[in-house]
């Protein structure tokens, strides 16, 4: 059994007959490992997150952590500490008694408490603000405040909903390091819910795909992206190209008889497995293992690095991206161009 | 020409602005000012200034007990009535907003009566009601006490509600308690004190218009109970430079009343007061090390060490 174990989890909001929150959601989490839920807006993440933590009330299923069962227990005798997007920070308190607050409910002597807090300001490298009040920071430091006063505690299950969400990019990117760091140095078990992507796949042991209070897949940020399961999950992550089966066949219309027969309903093609030239060249001699297909550009945007090219092939519109070395020369909107895509990089999906 | 514009143009504002400053004051102080010297005339009549000045009005007003008692009168009605309101007003207005928010609109229609019901209105009826009966209060201060806390709950409702939102209470609620504090603990350490600044902006409010009513302390309790107005609407007719004295001396003790709130309202659970925004750092360290006393025993919330 897992260290935090979700069992057919299911929460419905305002009358029971409505679509659910959470809908017989069931994860296991192993401890000392750090899980990102990922999902679009509205799919459950922080309802979950606040039916482990007791903020919610549970409708079906059950919780457990570390083999206790959590679903009808008092939110302060849970052991889990939660970070907000916003912070929560008591505004009454400096940022000393912010952090010793979880120890003083405890009910720690006076002298370890000092010793807790004083450690967690080095963990956060905010020793020098602690007489400060919370409005008196910036919000990447409030956050690595609030980060520590659910540290100094000792949750068994450390959960932070959206933490790096209101901070601005070069802040973010610090303080993903910073967590991850901290978290791997404490062993801490920890769920994190976001929905930036990059977040999830540079950040996480392991990656839940939630959508519409289910879980899609699960799987280590590898994995998500090199194998999405279903349309959804290509979709959401890494801009996958999605094509049916009757689009597949299109796309393998040179290849006369052997473009019958795609079985899965659906494909997934990374953008990065397409290979774009212009029509005229090498015409006719595209590998045998890989799809080709003609197309017109209809978009060419630079995203740094790379240029995204959208290319129109018949009615079907396909995503590829390039890197964007100088001297490799760009195809303009309109310019006819061949692309070609390696069999195996068609990801099946089920569904 | 544009760089001597703009000194020019902020000249000119900077102008307007002392121009408004200065017409406000005198708007504000100049009849003080005349107050206080008509109290402390001894004979004017053809000149600018007095001709002779004299501490008289004053010495007999301070030595007139009943004015003394009629001072002492209003502090208690007002404190019974303010210190009633707050123990009931901040559980309710907390409870309500954190737990049940969809009640949140019967407070409010409530906190409008107030303004619906005109004093002497009010003020009959409630004589009529408790005249008789199983509550025969009529004539008492409780009745005063309850019409005052009626009188007061726009201000206290308006207050509490409006600190509660600025901090996002329900969020620090389920800090706390994810930090394991009980319920009692939540309320105690983290949404009382950060009520405080919005509770004493509504008390010092709510007490400057309780000491200077007039029309329902005359109504309902009238020379059973004189208040400070009751005294001063009875002594006016006196003599003015005595009605003046009576003025600026009630000025004056409203001024340090509402001093010590302020500074008790600071001072109280350690809360930290919107004008602290402004002020250097230091001043917050200051803040943190004059109130170690006010903590409650058993658990102290302040921090052991400064850096
Ligand atoms: N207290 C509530 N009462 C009624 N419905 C709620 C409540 N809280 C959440 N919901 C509904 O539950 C659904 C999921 O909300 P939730 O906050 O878990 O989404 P989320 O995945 O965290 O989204 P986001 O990424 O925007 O934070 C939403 O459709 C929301 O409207
Ligand atoms: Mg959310």
């Amino acid at each position: 059994m897992s260290y935090v174990e979700f069992e057919r989890v299911s929460k419905y909001f305002g009358n029971a007959g409505g679509a659910p929150v959470l809908d017989a959601l069931s994860l296991g989490v192993e401890k000392g490992e750090f899980v990102t839920l990922l999902g679009p807006s509205g799919c459950g993440k922080s309802t979950l997150l606040r039916c482990v933590a007791g903020l919610t009330e549970i409708d079906e299923g059950r919780v457990r952590l570390d083999g206790v069962d959590l679903t009808n227990m008092a939110p302060k005798k849970r052991n889990v500490g939660m970070v907000f997007q916003s912070y929560a920070l008591f505004p009454n308190m400096t940022v000393y008694d912010n952090v010793a607050f979880g120890l003083k409910m405890k009910g720690m002597a006076r002298a370890e408490i000092e010793r807790t807090v004083k450690r967690m300001l080095e963990i956060i490298d905010m020793s020098e603000k602690s007489g400060q009040y919370p409005h008196r920071l910036s919000g990447g430091q409030q956050q690595r405040v609030a980060l520590a006063r659910s540290l100094a505690v000792q949750p068994k299950l450390m959960m932070m909903d959206e933490p790096l969400s209101a901070l601005d990019a070069k802040i973010r990117k610090m303080l993903r390091v910073e967590i991850r760091r901290i978290q791997q140095e404490l062993g801490m078990t920890t769920l994190f819910v976001t929905h930036d992507q990059e977040e999830a796949l540079t950040m996480s042991d392991r990656i839940c795909i939630m959508n519409q209070g289910r879980i899609e897949q699960t799987g280590t940020p590898e994995e998500i992206y090199a194998r999405p399961k279903t349309a959804f999950v290509a979709r959401f992550i890494g801009n996958y190209n999605v094509l049916s089966a009757e689009e597949m066949a299109v796309i393998g219309r040179t290849q006369s008889a052997s473009a019958a027969g795609f079985e899965p309903e659906a494909y997934a093609i990374r953008p990065e497995a397409v290979r774009i030239s212009a029509a005229d060249d090498g015409s006719g001699d595209s590998p045998a293992d890989a799809y080709s297909m003609d197309g017109t550009v209809s978009d060419c945007t630079s995203l740094g690095a790379l240029l995204r090219y959208t290319v129109q092939v018949g009615n079907l519109s396909i995503t590829t991206d390039e890197l964007n070395a100088p001297a490799s020369s760009r195809h303009a909107a309109g310019a006819r161009v061949r692309l070609e895509v390696d069999r195996n990089a068609c990801v099946p999906l089920q569904g | 020409m544009l760089k001597s514009n703009k000194p020019r143009g902020r000249r000119s504002a900077g102008r307007f602005h002392r121009i408004v400053w200065a017409i406000l004051i005198i708007y504000l102080v100049l009849p003080l000012v005349a107050t206080l010297l008509y109290a402390l005339a001894g004979n004017w009549q053809t000149t600018i200034l007095p001709e002779s000045w004299t501490l008289k009005w004053f010495q007999d007003l301070l030595h007139d007990s009943r004015f003394t008692e009629a001072f002492v009168r209003s502090i208690v009605v007002c404190g019974i009535s303010l210190i009633v309101s707050t123990a009931v007003m901040v559980p309710t207005v907390i409870i309500v907003v954190l737990e049940f928010p969809k009640w949140e609109k019967v407070l409010n229609m409530l906190a409008l009566i107030p303004y619906a019901v005109p004093g002497v209105v009010a003020a009959v009826g409630l004589i009529r009601l408790y005249s008789s009966g199983p509550l025969a209060i009529s004539g008492t201060i409780w009745l005063l006490c309850g019409a005052y806390f009626v009188v007061v709950l726009p201000f206290m409702y308006q207050g509490i509600r409006n600190s509660l939102r600025s901090v996002n209470a329900v969020m620090l609620q389920d800090a706390a308690m994810l930090l394991g504090a009980g319920r009692w603990q939540a309320f105690r350490y983290v949404l009382l004190p950060n009520v405080m600044p919005g509770l004493t902006v509504s008390l010092l409010l709510s007490f400057a218009v309780l000491f200077g009513e007039f029309v329902l302390a005359n109504l309902l309790v009238g020379g059973q109970y004189e208040t400070i107005q009751i005294y001063l609407y009875r002594r006016q007719g006196e003599s003015g430079h005595l009605s003046s004295a009576v003025s600026i001396t009630y000025f004056v003790l409203v001024a340090i009343i509402s001093g010590v709130m302020l500074r008790l309202g600071k001072r109280v659970l350690n809360a930290p007061s919107p004008a602290d925004d402004d002020k250097p750092a230091t001043g917050n360290k200051k803040g943190r090390g004059a109130s170690p006393g006010t903590a409650a025993p058993g658990i102290t919330l302040q921090g052991g060490q400064e850096s």
